[in-house]
């Protein structure tokens, strides 16, 4: 058994020499397997990363076909206080761009390693992976890594009041696991794009949750919107706890320029027809600091349509759609997305994904299948 | 509630079908804040942490050295090393920028994940056109 996990760490460590990118949430999980918050299965408050106990059964009987959700498939347990674990993506695909045909891609997705340790209220969470973009000539040797996420959060009860503070991503609408998705993108989540703050909230019971934060742009490895910022989110759930509404505002104030967006989400599972549906819609106003320039109004819609086909397979739709200035003929976009994601064990997910985007002047296709191994 | 969503879709694709002229002001700060940082500046681009070809375009200053040659301040030292010059003051056509933007006769369109609005495109020409100040 020991050298089975030993096996199992040496290749995520090789594996993480290689691969780097961000780690994610399921947002389809929510409601259609009967966990009504985020935090029934993960350890952060507004959901994404490590996953904890239940989660981890979950993992094995809900969401997957079998297996043994536990760290290393049970191998071996942490001590109490810790909680370990790893993501690891990597996909290959094609993508069909007017300006440049046909191209066939393979690339690495993801190599996260998580880390938490609790004592009593008090939790310090560390995700760590390799950074392969850094290309500088002589780069720090910081900047071959990558903690994408690392905060201590003070709750006393996994019900009631938290606060945490740190780099993480302050929580806002639905956070996809396609991160080119236009709420993720245009919104300031974009890959890498976590910043570092004070959030805090409340956690009430399946009923409602709170989370206002106040954050700065990574002062080290700059990436995202410039500046500062302060969003908040509420979420209510309804419909014996099938449902939810919510509603999220956001202010980014930059050197130069200030942006202002606000919006709701809608969350329904329909179980008869094993059908979840998530909804966000945002609008915006950027105020540039320069001579003779408007407000520019503008907007993301976004609709995703999950199918549970049997236990271990989905099948997913969205489509979304933005407008960067409304009162402009043609910056606007939209995009059509259809996955099948399976769970064939514990651990493993398959993905097939394929997209097309299409701009005033420009329409790319895609089509991606990843592979996903989760610690 | 989900139909709303996919009006609101539909609403948001088909809004500025008949939009205004555009009259945005080509200064380098709204080139910058509206175009350069959302499209060119993410992760796996133009920023300090990859630096592809050496452009670093996560600060407005960087952007207008890395694009230019120049510094926005022509009293301040450039902001790191010009790596080259993709801009040609008042001649839009023979700046290479314009070509990579609109992906003609360059190995590689930019941005590569997605192509830029042509409304887009024709504000940085203005903007070189009227001498690619730092404004």
């Amino acid at each position: 058994m020991q050298l089975r996990a030993l096996r199992i760490l040496l290749i995520a460590f090789a594996a993480i020499l290689f691969w780097t990118q961000t780690a994610e949430a399921y947002p389809q999980f929510q409601f259609s397997t009967d966990n009504a918050r985020c935090t029934m299965c993960h350890f952060s408050p507004s959901g994404g990363g490590l996953i904890n106990g239940w989660g981890r059964e979950e993992a094995a009987d809900t969401i997957s076909r079998g297996g043994d959700g536990a760290f290393l498939g049970g191998a071996w347990d942490p001590p109490e206080w810790l909680s370990l674990g790893a993501d690891l993506r990597a996909a290959t695909g094609i993508k069909d761009t007017p300006a440049e045909g046909i191209d066939t891609l393979l690339f690495p997705m993801q190599a996260d390693i998580y880390s938490r340790a609790e004592f009593g209220p008090v939790a310090l969470t560390i995700t760590l992976g390799l950074r392969k973009q850094a290309r500088d000539r002589n780069p720090p040797p910081l900047a071959y890594f990558a903690s994408r996420e690392h905060y201590v959060m003070y709750q006393p009860k996994p019900s009631g009041l938290y606060v945490r503070a740190g780099r993480f991503y302050a929580p806002y609408g639905l956070r996809q696991v396609d991160h080119t998705n236009y709420i993720r993108r245009d919104l300031g989540f974009y890959t890498d794009e976590q910043t570092y703050g004070v959030s805090g909230g409340y956690l009430k019971d399946n009923a409602w949750e709170l989370h206002v934060s106040a954050y700065i742009r990574d002062p080290l490895f700059p990436v995202g919107p410039a500046g500062s910022g302060v969003a908040a989110m509420y979420e209510k759930r309804f419909h014996d706890d099938a449902a939810a509404w919510g509603v999220q505002s956001k202010v980014q104030l930059g050197p130069d320029s200030q942006t202002y967006w606000t919006g709701g989400t809608f969350k329904y599972w329909l179980p008869s027809l094993d059908l979840l549906v998530l909804t966000e819609l945002d609008v915006g106003v950027q105020r540039v600091d320069t001579p003779d320039a408007d407000p520019i109004a503008k907007g993301i819609a976004h609709i995703n349509l999950t199918h549970f086909l049997t236990t271990g397979l989905m099948l997913g739709t969205t489509l979304e759609a933005k407008h960067g200035d409304l009162s402009l003929r043609g910056k606007d976009a939209e995009a059509a997305t259809v996955s099948i994601q399976y769970f064939p064990r514990a651990h493993y997910e398959i993905m097939l994904l394929g997209k097309a985007e299409r701009t005033r002047n420009t329409s790319d296709l895609l089509s991606l299948l990843m592979f996903h191994y989760y610690l | 509630m989900a139909w709303a969503i996919a009006w609101a879709i539909a609403a948001v694709a088909t809004t500025g079908a008949c939009g205004r002229e555009d009259d945005r002001p080509a200064t380098f700060t709204y080139v910058y804040e509206t175009i350069i940082a959302p499209s060119c500046a993410t992760i796996g681009c133009h920023n300090k942490v990859s630096q592809t070809y050496g452009l670093q375009f996560e600060t407005k200053a960087g952007a207008y050295a890395g694009l230019t040659g120049r510094a926005c301040n022509e009293e301040d030292d450039l902001p790191g090393e010009a790596v080259a010059n993709y801009v040609r003051p008042g001649d839009p056509d023979r700046s290479q920028l314009i070509s990579l933007l609109y992906g003609d006769d360059v190995p590689r369109r930019m941005p590569p994940d997605r192509g830029m609005s042509e409304v887009d495109i024709e504000l940085v020409e203005r903007w070189i056109l009227e001498g690619a100040q730092c404004n």
